[in-house]
């Protein structure tokens, strides 16, 4: 007695067991050429030349981590490049690191470097705040500033590939445009602890407009993935959309709790009598209220943005949000400054006086 | 087919919309695919036109982003559609199919005996529960790995290596005569 595996091979091409006829083959095979369109290719072993470089690049693109690195080539190069991964400007195995990431690029195709580009830059941005954090800071400003330089060049070449890619219409522009968008989200969120972080009024500065052309190249991505959704109206980007939305929604109002947490801070930092701001310009209350006002106004202006989302008017929405997001950037400038402010008037406290924990 | 090929097939259609290369991926998953939609709906009529539909979803998919289980795509949208297909028809499963093919003259008891081992071994199949019927036609019908089956359907293989487990089990008691 044959077995039950034996019995079902011996009987896979009975029709009643679902068999496929040559018949149904035909006929399946005649609608997909109908519906799909023969368009020439170049020849295999173009094509797979292509598919080694863009594998290659696939592999290559991933973060360097050095735990996790195990490719098995046998090359000193490949053995440096782990070390190199965590080095900071200024250290030997830097450039390394640069070299890298160059040759990354170059193997990368186009909507693979928009997103490379917001991936570095936040590498950038890590470099940026590890030397504000190191001990020896007198040589650091100026690597501060490169870093943040790069940072900047980054963020705006990704914006460059991604208008690219949609003038080009590259299928790929909504994907690549969510994975920028999603990555400039998070750098948005680190950028806002570098600022907090920061002793410095120029490094806020500069972080600050690093800030103002992440929202630049923010936009960018969102408007790709509205146009790919007016063109198509598809499940996959209203999907995309609804998923940014949600994403800069949450960002928005997060910033606004941030907001006025930072202005209560500065509130009672300056009700603190030990210490002195004398010559300097300190906010009076009625200026912390102005601060806070239109802080607390976003709500009805995300209430507006969620409503117009809701009945379609996804580009009212999103321009909602981003305005919102403007006269946030303005207020988190000014905040800043008035944190450093205080900050300098703690250190030069005269000696002796018990210095408040802010 | 090897996970290579298959790969390599996926990026030419992604990267090229190389229709030649679809049809070699239709030509491996085509009756793998069929017979899924076969034991799943009443009519033959009903898998062909569902496989036909699977396989132009998946390319516009396929055209648009790097997919790395071609298989799972497939499978996922052809469940995706048997569910539609019953919303859309609301029938239960419980549909009466088409009849078997007639008998033909000739050697009479032994063409009745093979078909009607045939209808036995499908209403047995028919009896196990959907994933297991999954996994027992991939695996013996179509004679994928417990590896490539993982992938088509998104579990581990120690998962389906239980599962087929189980259907051969259920199968086996089916099978044997009642007392």
């Amino acid at each position: 007695m044959k077995s039950l595996k034996a019995k079902m091979k011996a009987l896979k091409r009975e029709p009643r067991l679902g068999a496929m006829s040559e018949a149904s083959f035909q006929k399946i095979r005649a609608r997909l050429h109908e519906a799909i369109e023969e368009t020439p290719t170049p020849s295999v072993s173009e094509m797979y030349f292509e598919y080694l470089k863009w594998h290659m690049a696939q592999f290559l693109s991933k973060p360097v981590m050095a735990g996790a690195f195990s490719l098995v080539i046998v090359a000193g190069g490949w053995i440096t490049t782990v070390s190199a991964a965590d080095s900071l400007p200024g250290e030997k195995l830097y450039s390394v690191k640069m070299l890298t990431e160059k040759a990354q690029l170059k193997l990368a195709s186009l909507d693979r470097r928009a997103v490379l580009h917001t991936e570095f830059a936040g590498r950038r941005l890590q470099e940026a705040t590890d030397l504000q954090g190191a001990e020896d800071n007198s040589q650091n400003a100026e690597l501060v500033r490169n870093a943040i330089e790069a940072y900047k060049q980054e963020v705006a070449s990704a914006g460059d590939n991604l208008r690219q890619l949609k003038d080009e219409g590259g299928e790929s522009a909504l994907a690549t445009a969510s994975s920028v968008s999603q990555n400039l989200q998070d750098i948005g969120a680190a950028i806002d602890q570098v600022v907090a972080d920061s002793a410095s009024a120029e490094a806020t500065q500069d972080v600050l407009v690093a800030k103002e052309i992440t929202s630049e190249v923010s936009e960018v991505a969102t408007t790709v993935v509205m146009e790919v959704h007016e063109e198509q109206q598809s499940a996959l980007s209203e999907r995309e959309l609804k998923e940014m939305f949600k994403t800069e929604l949450g960002q928005v109002e997060a910033r606004q709790r941030f907001d006025l947490e930072r202005i209560e801070v500065v509130r009672a930092a300056l009700a603190d009598t030990s210490i002195t701001y004398d010559g300097l310009t300190v906010p009076t209350s009625e200026q912390l209220i102005g601060y806070e006002y239109p802080i607390v106004a976003v709500d009805s202006l995300l209430s507006q943005a969620m409503s117009s989302f809701a009945i379609g008017g996804f580009r009212t929405a999103f321009a909602t949000l981003q305005t919102i997001d403007s006269s946030l950037l303005d207020i988190e400038a000014e905040l800043a400054q008035i944190e450093i402010m205080i900050m300098n008037a703690r250190i030069q406290t005269p000696v002796g006086v018990q210095e408040p924990i802010l | 087919m090897s996970p290579t090929r298959i790969k390599f097939l996926a990026f030419r259609v992604y990267r090229f919309r190389d229709r030649q290369a679809y049809d070699d991926l239709y030509a491996y998953f085509g009756p793998k695919l069929y017979r899924f939609l076969a034991f799943k709906l009443p009519r033959d009529e009903d898998a062909d036109e569902l496989t036909g539909e699977v396989l132009l979803r998946a390319w516009e998919y396929m055209v648009a982003s790097d997919v790395q289980e071609v298989g799972g795509l497939y499978f996922k949208i052809a469940r995706n559609l048997i569910a539609d297909f019953y919303r859309q028809r609301k029938v239960t499963t419980e549909l009466v199919e088409t009849s078997p093919a007639a008998i033909q003259p000739g050697s009479l008891s032994e063409d009745v005996a093979n078909k009607l081992e045939i209808e036995q071994l499908r209403a047995n199949i028919k009896r196990l529960s959907p994933d297991q019927v999954e996994v027992i036609t991939l695996r013996f019908f179509d004679q994928m790995t417990v590896e490539e089956i993982a992938a088509v359907t998104q579990k581990t293989p120690n998962n389906i290596r239980v599962l087929i487990h189980r259907a051969r089990q259920a199968l086996q008691k089916y099978e044997k005569p009642q007392s």
